[in-house]
């Protein structure tokens, strides 16, 4: 599986992407969405919630288990994808587009996560 | 159990592996104003034949509620459980505390947990059931806690004290654990004010949610409507616990504007046992299921399309993942439940209504009969009430249970002092169908000596 060579990862299998206006948008990788089988319930933070890199900003629940959504970065909510918890199908149809989970107003570098390539070869290797 | 004793020997080899040199150095690191100096004073050893006498005349200073005529409630109450009941709990399919994690080996096991879940949301007028929880009041702390995970930004929890002492405990134990700030409101005349649920929230404070008992522990019948509408206001859910074989005449919680409904259970086909076990409930709506602790039996169909039941609702108990549990419980009171829903089939929708009504109407010829007594009297002369009532009696109640058990082989109520140290002279009595008329009058005829 090639990942979208223009994003950063994390190795709990997020992804970002720097938009615009130097927001973060955040969502899970195809990887992830494929491992986790049924998705059933997703939950989000709420505009304006704070993350911290390392930790969770919401939960992923499929038929097998609950895992925690981490945040690759510090920094403010600034959107969520509301629509998403209603149509988890998209984030195993769409991981990359429709399946978007929240923008991230960073105060934290994404610098040392990995890119496509690097993402790519620790998937392979686990 | 086997007991096997430690010899000498095997000490000496337990020791040897740790690398203590005695039992005493191995305690060395508890403080030694900590530990115990000196012999304990429990006796020279029995025999085997003196033991067991010994236990026997223990055994006979038991007063069980079977051989007397019993008027003590306080969240355990005693309900007709026909034999047959018993007869099939013993069904060794069922002889098994846990919830099966196979439904291919389980089917049977799986449709009585999905029986109860149905009777539980019809009785509490709920969208959903849980498999059950340990006791009553545990369960009133994990509807809180369902609430808190509910509203996340939440901070306070407020509870009626009209709510059984050991809910509101267990309620202490873990909103001081969690730094959540735990208001207990008084009862006005016995009873919620609704209106005082509302003026104890503080201000800025974020309630996830209020707790209320009905009937609550002077056994009156709370204005659930309005206390849940109050709590709405207050922008907190509302946590209802309810005696489950009340709802055989009370409305269902879940018609007044109830967000969670739990209690103690064990009036179905269970009974106050020795204080123990219990079979808690909870139920609530779909809204908030994903917050809802312990497991729920659903329905499916296998690979041929058949009818199945399965286990639905797992992914957040504790063997699965720890950290995102719902509750540091992992099991539920699958016999008792078990029970209770025999219970309730033998019974049926009519038999159930009947045994509610029989408790109803016993219970207020008992209170009748009693506040006609000289000296005693209805504590809340003006509330209603299912099964249990407050009465104030001439002489301190602890007085009045000596002397019906002493001079009378009754067993009295529960001691009001024991909620509220000022109230000496305030008894709570419980008639259930297990109190027959000739006991009633009975009891009334033994207070009447009482002043």
């Amino acid at each position: 599986m090639t990942s979208p060579t223009d994003l950063k990862y994390t190795e709990s299998h997020e992804w970002i992407r720097k938009d615009d206006d130097d927001v973060l948008v955040i969502g899970i990788t195809a990887h992830a969405a494929e491992s986790l089988s049924d998705l059933v319930f997703l939950d989000l933070p709420e505009a304006g919630d704070s993350v911290t890199a390392g930790e969770g900003f919401g939960e992923i629940e499929s038929v097998k288990a609950v895992s925690d959504l981490k945040s690759p970065v510090d920094g403010e909510v600034v959107a969520v994808n509301d629509a998403l918890p209603d149509n988890l199908g998209a984030i195993n149809s769409d991981p990359y587009g429709e399946g978007w989970m929240i923008k991230v107003r960073a105060t934290s570098s994404i610098e040392n996560l990995m890119d496509s390539e690097a993402y790519d070869k620790s998937v392979a290797d686990a | 159990m086997h007991y096997v004793q430690n010899t000498d020997t095997d000490r000496d080899a337990m020791l040897a592996t740790i690398g203590a040199d005695s039992v005493d150095e191995l305690m060395a690191v508890i403080p030694p104003d900590c530990r115990f100096e000196g012999d304990l004073d429990i006796g020279p050893a029995l025999t085997e034949d003196e033991l067991y006498r010994h236990l026997k005349s223990l055994a006979a200073r038991n007063i069980s509620a079977d051989d007397k005529p019993s008027f003590l409630g306080a969240g355990a109450y005693r309900h007709f459980c026909p034999a047959l009941v018993d007869n099939l709990v013993s069904r060794t399919e069922y002889w098994t505390a846990y919830t099966p994690y196979q439904p291919e080996a389980s089917q049977g096991t799986l449709t009585t947990i999905y029986e109860w879940q149905t009777m539980m949301t019809r009785l509490t007028g709920s969208d959903v059931s849980n498999a059950s929880l340990y006791d009553g009041a545990t369960a009133v702390v994990e509807a809180v806690m369902m609430a808190l995970r509910t509203k996340r930004k939440s901070d306070t929890v407020l509870v009626s004290k009209g709510v059984h002492p050991d809910a509101r405990g267990c309620l202490q134990t873990y909103m001081r654990s969690l730094g959540v700030t735990l208001i207990e409101v008084d009862l006005d005349g016995g009873r919620t004010d609704p209106a005082a649920l509302t003026a104890a929230v503080p201000e800025g404070a974020n309630v996830a949610a209020i707790a209320i008992q009905s009937p609550n522990v002077y056994g009156i019948v709370e204005d659930v409507k309005s206390c849940c509408d109050a709590i709405h206001a207050a922008d907190a859910l509302s946590v209802v616990s309810a005696d489950p074989v009340s709802l055989s005449v009370l409305e269902a919680p879940g018609n007044l504007g109830a967000d969670m409904i739990c209690g103690e259970a064990t009036g179905m086909g269970n009974g106050p046992w020795f204080g123990g076990p219990g079979v808690g409930y909870l139920c609530g709506r779909m809204d908030h299921v994903r917050q809802m602790p312990a497991r729920i039996a659903g329905e499916t169909v296998d690979g041929e399309g058949r009818r199945a039941i399965v286990l639905t609702f797992q992914t957040r108990e504790q063997h699965i993942r720890r950290t995102k549990a719902t509750s540091n419980i992992c099991t539920s009171q699958q016999l008792m439940a078990l029970r209770a829903t025999i219970w309730m089939t033998l019974l049926g929708k009519d038999g159930f209504a009947e045994l509610g009504e029989v408790n109803l109407s016993r219970a207020h010829y008992a209170a009748d009969a009693i506040a006609a007594l000289s000296g005693y009297e209805l504590a809340f002369p003006d509330q209603p009430f299912f099964n249990e009532f407050t009465i104030r009696t001439p002489i301190p109640a602890a007085d009045v249970n000596r002397r019906l058990k002493d001079d009378h082989g009754i067993l009295g109520g529960f001691d009001g002092s024991r909620l509220d140290p000022a109230d000496t002279h305030t008894l709570i009595l419980a008639v259930t169908d297990m109190n027959t008329k000739s006991e009633i009058d009975a009891l009334v005829s033994a207070l009447e000596t009482i002043r």
